[in-house]
């Protein structure tokens, strides 16, 4: 009889087995491109103040999750790695290093800044993953990403540029990608602090 | 035989025979106290054909004189004037009016008085006049003249205007309108046989029908009348309500308007702090979705992995 007074204890058992599943390590990556800001010497913009604005992009490029392609159109999520913070943020945060230190604004803020300012530029993200050939015998990533240049007073396009590098992957794996994807997007940022030094001339 | 005749005593009965005509003849003559007349004068603007001097003068029927004289005005030959001998007790007043009036078939006429009104004052002699003047008024047949005449010019003009209607041209079209009418009339009968009568009376039923079904239905109506004058009342509340907050609204706008004025409700200053804030906490919103719905995502596609983590993912070039 006492037996049957603890019967309970099976499906609690049989609940918490799930505990016991073992998931494999998940290596998380970041994008740092390691960029030596160059400081130009167009002064065309000098006396205004710009804001980078919050990227535009896929909803996949939102989260943390490490995506790639293989061959043409599949496209997969990696099991054993994502990265420590969403591509979107991130790739604002390069480019606002990057224009920050360039010397071509009289200050240059992030989007949630309630500072006042003159320009915005706007940032599309079009592409930016990591592809993998049908044979997983080849590996590149592909960064494609449209500039905008804004006048908020007029709400006016002042100039627009897309920007995309290619760089062939090292390592067939989630690691040689996230190297891909940093030099090409360090490419991409250098492309467009030159865009932008152009149009403040 | 004794021829001894006294001359005495016949000339005593002569003289008594005499006396005795005499006496009687006065007494025949005699004018009695009633027979004390007056003398009138009337004059005539119409012939007095058939009035003969001792003709009778009557007051409403009753004989009260006689006809005097007759002759021609001589102060208007158009005019007859008549001397009467009326008694005194006849009351002639100034309204008595004399009419020549027929006396049967025979032809002669009497003058005939009426008019006299009893609250009249009595005729009197004009000053300068010989006799007091009775006004005559037209006879029977004066009227009757005057009225033929009047008769005879009208219908002689309708005469004349019937003449006119009857031409050539409107004959024709009477004649038209008497065919076409005809034909109308034709058609009519033809149109109203027994099965269009019968048609006809069941139009004129369905009528009646109607008609009473609208009496009944006008009490409907009348109560339909009486709740639209209640819903009238109703939407008049409900727009003076509405004009009332509407009365509200405009001074709450006018009090906007003068806050904005006066710098107290700067709307550009209070959204440049407000809108980017709401943007960056929508953008971070729009990433937790995204992230939930990811999640839901996968569970969507393999419930167990909430507890025993069983989806196979495929493994990535390079994962062990």
């Amino acid at each position: 009889m006492k037996l049957y007074k603890h019967l309970y204890i099976l499906p609690l058992l049989y609940i918490f087995t799930a505990c016991s599943t073992t998931v494999p390590a998940i290596s998380e990556y970041r994008i740092n491109t390691n960029l030596t800001t160059e400081e130009f010497t167009q002064h065309g913009c000098k006396d205004n103040s710009l804001k980078i604005a919050q990227a535009f992009s896929s909803s996949n490029l939102m989260t943390q999750s490490m995506r790639y392609g293989e061959g043409d159109f599949k496209q997969y999520t990696f099991r054993e790695s994502q990265w420590a913070e969403s591509p979107n943020r991130a790739i604002t945060s390069e480019f606002l290093a990057y224009i920050k230190n360039s010397n071509l604004f009289k200050n240059v803020q992030i989007s949630k800044s309630r500072s006042k300012n003159g320009l915005l530029l706007e940032t599309n993200i079009v592409d930016f993953m990591q592809y993998f050939s049908a044979d997983e015998k080849s590996s590149y990533s592909n960064v494609s990403i449209v500039l905008t240049l804004i006048d908020t007073k007029s709400n006016s396009v002042l100039a627009t540029q897309s920007f995309s590098s290619r760089v062939e992957a090292k390592e067939l794996s989630a690691e040689g990608g996230v190297v891909a994807l940093n030099a090409a997007l360090k490419s991409v940022v250098i492309e467009g602090g030159e865009w932008l030094a152009g149009v403040c001339k | 035989m004794n021829n001894k005749v006294n001359y005495t005593v016949v000339g005593l009965l002569v003289l008594l025979g005499l006396t005795m005509i005499l006496a009687f003849s006065y007494w025949l003559l005699q004018p009695t106290v009633d027979e004390k007349t007056s003398q009138y004068i009337i004059y005539f603007d119409e012939s007095v054909l058939g009035l003969n001097i001792d003709a009778p003068v009557k007051y409403r029927g009753i004989s009260v004189g006689k006809v005097t004289k007759l002759k021609i005005n001589p102060n208007n030959s158009e005019q007859v004037e008549v001397l009467v001998t009326i008694l005194r007790t006849t009351p002639v007043k100034v309204d008595t009016a004399a009419k020549l009036t027929a006396q049967g078939i025979t032809g002669l006429s009497y003058i005939n008085l009426s008019m006299g009104g009893n609250m009249s004052d009595s005729l009197k002699r004009l000053e300068g006049a010989e006799y007091p003047v009775i006004k005559s008024i037209p006879s029977f047949f004066e009227n009757f003249e005057k009225s033929l005449g009047s008769v005879s010019t009208n219908l002689s003009n309708t005469l004349i205007q019937t003449e006119k209607l009857l031409n050539d041209e409107n004959q024709e079209q009477v004649a038209l309108l008497l065919e076409r009418t005809a034909g109308f009339m034709d058609k009519l009968e033809r149109l109203l046989d027994d099965k269009t009568i019968v048609s006809l009376q069941n139009s004129v039923q369905n009528l009646e029908s109607t008609s009473s079904k609208i009496d009944k239905v006008i009490p409907n109506v009348d109560t339909f009348i009486k709740k639209s004058v209640v819903w009238e009342e109703n939407i008049h509340k409900s727009m003076d309500s509405i004009m009332v907050s509407y009365l509200g609204i405009t001074l709450s706008m006018d009090e906007i308007r003068r806050a904005i004025s006066s710098g107290e409700f700067n709307i550009k200053e209070i959204t440049s702090d407000l809108v980017p804030t709401m943007n960056n906490t929508l953008l971070d919103l729009q990433e937790v979705m995204i992230k939930f719905q990811d999640t839901l995502n996968q569970y969507d596609r393999s419930p167990s992995d909430i507890l025993y983590k069983q989806e196979e993912i495929k493994k990535a070039p390079g994962e062990k």
